[in-house]
């Protein structure tokens, strides 16, 4: 055979194309490989207990390398608030997503309220601030009506099939109601969850001598109170009568109530939710919710008692006024100046006999044994149970707040960094990672990891947190839901009133009258100016009678200081399993 | 919902740095000639961060100030306009009637001494290392042993503080840019739009940054006694701004 010159070429060329092919080959093979040491390495040095067995661990870790392939060397950024789980997300789970898949994270950590804000800016603007947000689920009620959020049930079945971790496991995840609009869709993804439980000195209520001062001044055992009248009883008890344990001056009531946002939170979080402002109905009251806020189907008809809401009605303003009523006869003086995380670690300081309504995202903080509310022995002093209840709660109804802190994501960031930003939310809440993640921060999402024997031999350090997760009390306490119509313009009203009656710039009917007025005002304006899905139209106004007559919520005047009722610490943690 | 407390700055620190950095900046008056309203005009407050805030012709200017310029021109409200120290034109806002101050960040500890108009400025913040001593960076996490230079007023001084971060404050950004260069600091904290001018400007040998860690959304703070009506009126104009182009048509205009 004669070689010509371009035969020459062609077979050179060939040969060099062959070559190309086989060394790229290669060095994707070899780039695969090392993404995969790497992964074992995180896998061994850190993520080293799991519901999962090393080898479906290391499974999912090849399909995170090999579905990241196409966003390689892309940085994305993502936004949560500052919790210790979020904290381990930033520092750790993304410095092990960008090594093992290449995807550079940015997490940044922020004000819950700030998240909002930024969220809210990027609908507003256009302008994609994040790829992805941790947003807390009780914007629910906006992300269904909105249209500005992707609806990851849509997504994960179709643009982001390619995207999606086949062992996500959507049902084992606890708080999935949470995050589910009236229409059905899952609109966000459970990340980290936590709840307001009652927190009690488990060693003081266990003193024999105090047990038996309680019974003769209230004529019923000390113990975990099932009624706010218990709750008042024992507040006063340790406030006005003991006063002094072991040499430290005591409080039988903690709270905080500096102007903040936070202070907003304690009363949309869950306030009226514990005093039974709201209707029966799981996870949110319906047709009135905790907020007060009627709907007629999905719509909001309004928050006054006059168009059928609760937030000025009898159980609301009871709510309000037994706030400020303990705050100012039984918290420590500093309370009033104390915002939500001053107030948090107030309890670690160990004169603080109980407290309504505790985060348990505060968990880890007050297991740390240096504190003097934990023995030698690292088992905690206290317990968490089932808070109390006011007067004005029926069977039936959510009995207090669970925060879901859920990954969101917007319609207006690009299809690619959407895509790249979704591998990093199932990478933070795989079953590979879970556990490890829930054993740091203390916001268990997943039904397998509360289940797992790791966490039944975690359980007597927790304070009842485990026994809490495995009952069905995690379906009661519940986020904000879907009545409210627009969260980021309507939280706002709550600290702002409530704080003038903390003040005493105005009574509490008067605060909550003018607040119910106010947020009335916002949903008008709201249906007049947005293309809201089923957004608000007010009901007419009618006499206040008329509404408190009729059965549910706004419900009429009751007695507001029934007989208190105490629980063992067992009775109460098995009063919802 | 749950959240966050950032400590405050150190009080004494940064007083001192105010002293200092106050001497050399007269404030500037510009009375707008744009007014149709009857109303007191709103006396707005800014600070020089070059390039997006500078003074031209003894006046404020820059992109930032020609996005609020047409933010009142579009909702007709009467202004005047002023240059001033950060820390100074903050502290003046939240104690005096009727003032109004831009850009600082709208965080969750300030939400409730002001009222707001947002967005104003979205900014994102980097780190930057010495060209002989870089410093790799994936997590912020990795800039814990060194030390930070923020400049007063900025806030993310104040953020990296409340982590535990240490943090060294300049009277004005471009002075870390220098104590950078002479080793005082190991990092410097700049939003990252300041940043590339000032290299550019000055010519100093700074690269990009190690990690661009941080988004704020800055807005104008209006001081509580300014009659909500207005600020209302002022926070419609800006969505409608942001949603017609407006806004992104001006802030092209840097690049």
């Amino acid at each position: 055979m004669k070689l010509t010159c371009v035969r020459v070429f062609k077979i050179f060329f060939s040969f060099l194309v062959l070559l190309g092919i086989t060394a790229r080959i290669g060095y994707a093979a070899d780039e695969v490989t090392g993404h995969e040491t790497v992964a074992k390495k995180w896998l061994e040095n850190e993520f080293n207990v799991s519901t999962l067995s090393p080898e479906e661990q290391m499974e999912e870790m090849r399909w995170f390398i090999n579905a990241a392939k196409p966003f390689k060397g892309m940085t994305i950024r993502v936004v949560s608030e500052r919790i210790d789980t979020h904290v381990y997300e930033s520092h750790t789970i993304a410095r092990a997503f960008s090594e093992i898949t290449g995807i550079h994270v940015v997490h940044e950590l922020t004000g819950e309220d700030d998240v909002i804000k930024k969220l809210q800016t990027q609908i507003q603007t256009g302008v994609n601030l994040y790829d992805a947000y941790i947003n807390d689920s009780d914007l629910i009620g906006y992300h269904y009506r909105s249209d500005k959020t992707v609806a990851l049930s849509d997504y994960m079945a179709g643009d982001g099939a390619a995207v999606t971790l086949p062992t996500l496991d959507i049902d084992d995840f606890i708080g999935i109601s949470f995050t589910e609009g009236p229409d059905g869709k899952l609109y966000q993804l459970p990340d980290q969850q936590f709840a307001n439980l009652y927190w009690y000195r488990h060693d003081w209520f266990s003193r024999p001598e105090l047990q038996t001062q309680f019974k003769a001044l209230y004529g019923y055992a000390l113990g975990v109170p099932e009624n706010w009248s218990a709750y008042e009883d024992i507040a006063e008890f340790f406030t006005v009568h003991v006063k002094e344990l072991d040499g430290q001056r005591v409080w039988g009531h903690m709270d905080y109530a500096k102007t903040d946002p936070s202070l907003g939170w304690r009363m949309s979080d869950a306030w009226l939710s514990m005093a039974g402002a709201g209707d029966k109905g799981l996870p949110n009251g319906y047709p009135v919710d905790e907020w007060g806020i009627r709907v007629i189907g999905c719509q909001p008809v309004g928050a006054s008692v006059g168009r059928g809401g609760a937030l000025d009605g009898p159980a609301a303003v009871y709510a309000v006024t037994k706030f400020v009523e303990w705050l100012d006869k039984y918290a420590p003086p500093e309370a009033k100046n104390l915002n939500f995380t001053e107030a948090g670690e107030w309890v670690g300081k160990g004169n603080i006999a109980q407290q309504i309504f505790w985060y348990t995202g505060f968990t880890a903080s007050l297991t740390d044994a240096s504190l003097p509310i934990v023995n030698e022995d690292g088992i905690p002093k206290w317990r968490m149970a089932p808070s109390p209840h006011g007067a004005y709660w029926d069977e039936g109804m959510k009995l207090g707040y669970q925060d879901a802190g859920s990954w969101t994501l917007l319609k207006n960031t690009p299809p690619e960094r959407r895509d790249a930003a979704w591998l990093y939310a199932q990478f933070a809440v795989s079953k590979s990672i879970s556990l490890k993640k829930t054993l740091v921060g203390l916001t268990p999402i997943r039904e397998s990891d509360i289940m797992s024997d790791v966490m039944t031999e975690k359980a007597p350090y927790l304070g009842g947190l485990v026994e809490f997760y495995r009952s069905r009390g995690r379906d009661v306490w519940t986020p904000t839901g879907a009545n409210v119509p627009d969260y980021a313009r309507l939280s706002n009203y709550w600290w702002q009133f409530i704080s003038r009656a903390i003040e005493g710039k105005l009574t509490v009917a008067s605060a909550m009258h003018k607040m119910a007025e106010a947020m009335d005002a916002e949903m008008q304006l709201m249906a007049d100016e947005s293309n809201l899905k089923c957004k608000p139209v007010l009901n007419e106004i009618e006499p206040e009678d008329v509404w408190l007559k009729r059965e549910g919520a706004p419900k009429a005047m009751r007695n507001e200081s029934p007989k208190g009722k105490t629980l063992s610490y067992d009775e109460a943690i098995h009063v919802w399993q | 919902m749950f959240g966050s407390n950032r400590k405050g700055v150190k009080g004494a620190r940064v007083f001192t740095f105010l002293g200092r950095c106050c001497v050399g900046l007269v404030p500037i008056l510009l009375l707008s000639s744009a007014s149709f309203a009857e109303e007191k005009p709103l006396n707005l407050v800014t600070f020089i961060e070059k390039p997006l805030i500078d003074q031209k012709n003894g006046e404020p200017a820059g992109v930032v100030v020609s996005v609020i310029k047409e933010l009142f021109r579009q909702a007709n409200i009467t202004y005047t306009l002023r240059l001033m120290p950060p820390k100074r034109a903050i502290l003046m806002t939240a104690e005096t009637d009727n003032y109004c101050v831009f850009p600082i960040e709208r965080s969750q500890e300030r939400e409730v001494k002001y009222q707001w108009v947002s967005p104003i400025l979205i900014s994102r913040h980097g780190l930057y290392s010495h060209p002989n001593k870089p410093i790799a960076l994936k997590t912020l996490e990795d800039a814990r042993p060194y030390t930070l230079g923020s400049y007063l007023g900025s806030g993310m001084g104040e953020y990296l503080e409340s982590f535990g971060f240490n943090v060294e404050y300049a009277g004005r950004n471009e002075l870390n840019a220098r104590k950078l260069l002479k080793n005082r600091i190991d990092l410097w904290v700049s939003d990252t739009e300041s940043a590339k001018f000032l290299i550019k400007q000055e010519r100093l040998p700074l690269s990009t940054p190690e990690l661009v860690f941080f988004t704020t959304v800055r807005a104008m703070a209006c001081n509580l006694t300014v009659d909500s009506n207005v600020v209302k009126k002022l926070q419609a104009t800006a969505t409608k701004m942001y949603r017609s182009g407006d806004a992104e048509r001006i802030y092209k205009t840097l690049n």
